[in-house]
């Protein structure tokens, strides 16, 4: 009797979401026991409330995602599924079926099926028998339902909330507790794991600070990443200091290219380099999204895994943003940029005369290999009217597949990367069966497309000085030159002519350059105005949009962390901030640039994509 | 024969560049090392260097058909290309002696004009995959992709010969040439072009000497350069220049608009036992209250401690 006492008490306190008084049981697919063919998708977590399963099978029904779940009491539970319909907007037909089982038999209702918002949908009623049920999803069609979470309730009237905090909440009262937060204490703070957050971490390691990475995806590299598979970009090794670079050529891909094989992006290459470093403690699958701040400074980085949920804090005197999207600048409050900046606000030439939101896109990129036998692909009947006109008859989707030119880049991220997935599939559908010379592709098979959307612009944190078009053009050096960007001026817009035949919607996109010398970044534009141990490196620094047209070049951005490492030593060991740094420290920053933290006996061999830069000499 | 003028005579047209051919070879005609190229000195009014021109023979081979390519060539000081001339009586030809067309003259021009043309990544077995065709033997190649815009339909064995020759060991060799034939006079025309290229030529093959004999019109070539020129002529010009006080009291009048980079390589190469009062003056004026490398540079040598 006793024993059974303690079982119970321990059943009670390690089950998810369950409560004493409340009949209810709150379920986060991305935690399921088994992923199944499920991938966790987290890219929108910050405004849809929490990652979600996604069944990305590019038209072929994905393996079932399972896991157990135990009840407070056997009974009748009604079912709610958190989930939306992802085609909604264009079609009546959804694109995303899929079924929820229990114990191997499937609730009535189909979902992904219903509202184009998330929202949760009635599911009927169970019977739970025993104190334990498998819950599974079942994909059925293989383009992309997507699953957040499965309440069960045997209360009446208890539908779940659909607000982020207050599901937060919801869960945190059927636990009876608040979710378990660890705590870490480092001298320095990065949160972001592509190329910038990755070599910040490694040169700050290597001069001996102690470093915690922080990154929300399975894989290092971001954009570098064999989730989205862009090339680096941009050329290392630059004067004035010539010495920057050397790591990024450390743990850069030897093979260049982009929407290649995965084994391209060595994403285990980033991995190891980082794990060499005894002074790194690396926190993959993590997402940070909360701060504490107190007197303009952060205090404190609070991060929750992607799959379990388990909350983390991060105390440091110095953070690094290499989040790309500003993220943790926007939520201590830095002062930030987005969308374009008006030509009468910095006197860019290539400014456009108003202000706009007409960003740069998101990239999902894709390719299909030859099989060497016929293969079929669903003729799906959710996809945009097509014809041979509008088609790409192509094997292959590259950087100018981009999307959501014009759209939030924050809070339209799910839409944006929607749209990529729907033109993809709707020219692919129509190629493999009704394409006037289908033949041509009978044996191709769609291969990979990228669900991880690749970003290229949203917010820029704003440091002591903004690097504008004007200072690239004209060479103006400041003497707080850093690492150089020596990428041409690129920016995207729509393609004119695929902008017109898709009514506004624009997937394609063209670049125009405008050739620079290579300019050396002013520090100034790597540190936060007003919260002062905040640094940042990557597309999220100091620049105007036409500024950024050059920087965002990921080689550049490496370089940048390379930076960023360097300036955490010399805050550790003054203890000093990033702006003290400029204003009475900086020949120690010189000095460590002039240095360098790579191998600089490692030859660099990985001569793809330096860019059609200027250059002074001829190398 | 009237056709061939006329040809001549638009091509002309066509390509009037810098180098006008009213010119009197000064001397013998200098055989450039290692290449079957004469190249000629040109002159300008006033008896200096301008550039070369060369005579070039050659047989080009497109697929089966060779025929002999015969055209003048015209480069600046420092080797880079201007433009060419046909030879009259011989204009050019595509395969099936096709006559070049006007456009196709101007097209050339542009070809031989890119020093960055993709033509330099290939080699010239590469230039044309072979097709074959059902039920005959290897027939005509296919232009590959990567240089169908950077040649001329037809002409593509000549577009590429051309271009190689224009940019090949010739520019070597001419550079050699005009380097021979430096002196003061020379040395002032080509600074006073404010040609980036061309004061790059200058540093990177100036000896010790040389430094020291063209001083001003180095120091000119600092006052008006670009970007990181400043800081690289700095650092080849040898520690013994810095050391005149015509280079010092350059620094003197113009450190404050040196950009950093060039401030900072420039501090570098000063002796603190060698510079004069109004070089450390003006340096005793930069300092600021930030601290950076430029500042611990200038105090070391104008003697104040570093902390």
């Amino acid at each position: 009797m006793k024993a059974l006492m303690i079982l119970l008490i321990c059943l009670l306190s390690i089950s998810p979401g369950m409560s004493k008084d409340k009949k209810a049981v709150f379920i986060q697919t991305e935690s399921f026991d088994q992923k199944g063919g499920w991938f966790i998708d987290q890219q929108s977590m910050d405004v849809m409330g929490s990652p979600y399963l996604l069944a990305h099978g590019m038209g072929t029904p994905v393996d079932d995602a399972m896991t157990k779940v135990v009840f407070p009491e056997k009974g009748k539970y009604r079912v709610y599924v958190r989930t939306r319909n992802w085609t909604a907007q264009w079609s009546d037909v959804p694109a995303g079926r899929f079924q929820v089982l229990i114990d191997g038999k499937p609730l009535d209702k189909e979902f992904g099926v219903s509202t184009q918002e998330w929202s949760w949908i009635d599911g009927g009623t169970v019977d739970i028998k025993s104190g334990v049920a498998h819950v599974a999803l079942r994909d059925l069609t293989g383009f992309n339902g997507r699953c957040d979470a499965i309440y069960f309730t045997a209360e009446k009237n208890d539908v779940p909330p659909n607000d982020p905090d207050q599901m937060d909440k919801l869960v945190e009262e059927l636990t009876g507790k608040k979710r378990t937060v660890e705590e870490g204490e480092y001298d320095f703070v990065i949160i972001g794991g592509g190329m910038a957050g990755t070599c910040a971490a490694i040169s700050a390691a290597r001069l001996g600070v102690k470093v915690a990475l922080i990154q929300n995806r399975p894989v290092l590299g971001g954009n570098n990443s064999s989730e989205v598979r862009v090339h680096l970009g941009a050329r290392i090794n630059l004067e004035p200091y010539p010495n920057l670079g050397n790591l990024v050529n450390e743990i850069g891909p030897d093979r260049g290219g982009n929407a290649q094989p995965k084994d391209y992006y060595e994403d285990d290459k980033k991995l190891k380099a980082v794990l060499a470093e005894s002074n790194i403690s690396l926190f993959l699958n993590t997402h940070a999204n909360k701060v504490e701040t107190k007197d303009g400074k952060i205090t404190k980085v609070y991060a929750e895994n992607i799959e379990t949920g388990e909350i983390r804090g991060f105390s440091a005197p110095l953070f690094a943003d290499c989040t790309g999207d500003g993220t943790i600048g926007f939520l201590a409050g830095a002062e930030y940029m987005t969308g374009r900046e008006s030509r009468d606000r910095f006197n860019e030439p290539t400014a456009p005369l108003e202000a706009d939101n007409l960003t740069m896109g998101i990239s999902v990129q894709w390719f299909s290999e030859d099989a060497g036998y016929p293969v079929a692909f669903p003729d799906i009947e959710w996809g945009l009217p097509w014809n041979d006109e509008k088609a790409f008859a192509i094997k292959k989707g590259d950087w100018d597949w981009e999307t959501g030119m014009g759209k939030d880049m924050i809070t339209e991220t799910e839409f944006i990367r929607d749209y990529g997935l729907l033109v993809v599939y709707s020219n692919w559908s129509y190629l493999k069966n009704d394409y006037s010379k289908k033949a041509e592709f009978a044996n191709e098979r769609l291969k990979w497309v990228a669900y991880v959307g690749g970003k290229r612009e949203s917010r820029r944190l704003v440091g002591d000085y903004i690097l504008t078009e004007n200072e690239l053009r004209n060479q103006e050096f400041l003497p707080d030159g850093t690492a150089p960007t020596s990428w041409t001026i690129d920016l995207h817009y729509p393609d004119p002519e695929n902008l017109e035949k898709f009514d506004g919607e624009a997937f394609r996109s063209i670049a125009k350059h405008t050739k620079i010398y290579p300019y050396p970044i002013p520090f100034r534009c790597l540190y936060s105005k007003n919260v002062s141990n905040l640094m940042m490196g990557g597309r999220d620094i100091s620049v105007s949009h036409v500024a950024l047209g050059t920087v965002r070049l990921m080689r550049t951005g490496g370089m940048m962390g390379e930076v960023l490492g360097m300036a955490a030593s010399v805050c550790k060991e003054f203890e000093i901030t990033p702006r003290e740094i400029y204003e009475s420290h900086f020949a120690d920053l010189e000095e460590l640039m002039l240095k360098g933290v790579g191998d600089p006996d490692l030859p660099f061999t990985q001569t793809y994509n330096k860019g059609g830069t200027l250059l002074e000499t001829v190398e | 024969m009237i056709r061939s003028l006329l040809i001549t005579i638009l091509t002309i047209f066509f390509l009037e560049r810098d180098l006008t051919p009213g010119y009197v070879p000064m001397s013998q005609p200098m055989i450039a090392d290692s290449l079957d190229i004469e190249l000629i000195p040109l002159y300008d009014e006033d008896s200096v260097l301008e550039g070369y021109t060369a005579f070039v023979f050659t047989p080009i081979c497109e697929e089966d058909k060779c025929y002999a390519v015969e055209i003048d060539f015209f480069w600046d000081a420092i080797g880079r290309y201007d433009h060419y001339d046909t030879i009259p009586g011989q204009p050019l030809t595509k395969l099936e002696h096709e006559p070049f067309t006007p456009e196709e003259y101007e097209k050339l021009h542009q070809i031989l004009s890119e020093p960055a043309s993709v033509l330099a990544n290939y080699k010239k077995e590469d230039l044309v995959q072979d097709i074959e065709e059902e039920g005959v033997d290897g027939v005509s190649g296919a232009t590959i992709n990567e240089i169908k815009e950077s040649v001329i339909s037809g002409a593509v064995y000549s577009c590429y010969t051309l271009w190689h020759i224009v940019h090949g060991k010739v520019v070597d060799s001419i550079q050699s040439l005009t380097y021979r034939s430096l002196n003061d006079q020379l040395v002032k025309k080509m600074v006073h072009r404010k040609d980036q290229q061309i004061n790059y030529f200058l540093i990177n093959i100036f000896s010790e000497e040389d430094f020291h004999n063209y001083l001003p019109h180095l120091l000119y070539t600092i006052e008006n350069g670009q970007g990181y020129y400043a800081k690289n002529a700095i650092e080849k010009m040898p520690a013994s220049v810095f050391e005149d006080d015509r280079t010092q009291d350059f620094f003197t009048e113009h450190f404050e608009s040196l950009n950093y980079f060039a401030q900072i390589s420039l501090l570098k190469k000063l002796d603190p036992q060698s510079i004069n009062s109004e070089l450390k003056t003006t340096l005793r004026n930069h300092l600021s209250e930030r601290n950076s490398q430029k500042n611990e540079l200038i105090r070391i040598l104008i003697g104040i401690e570093n902390n």
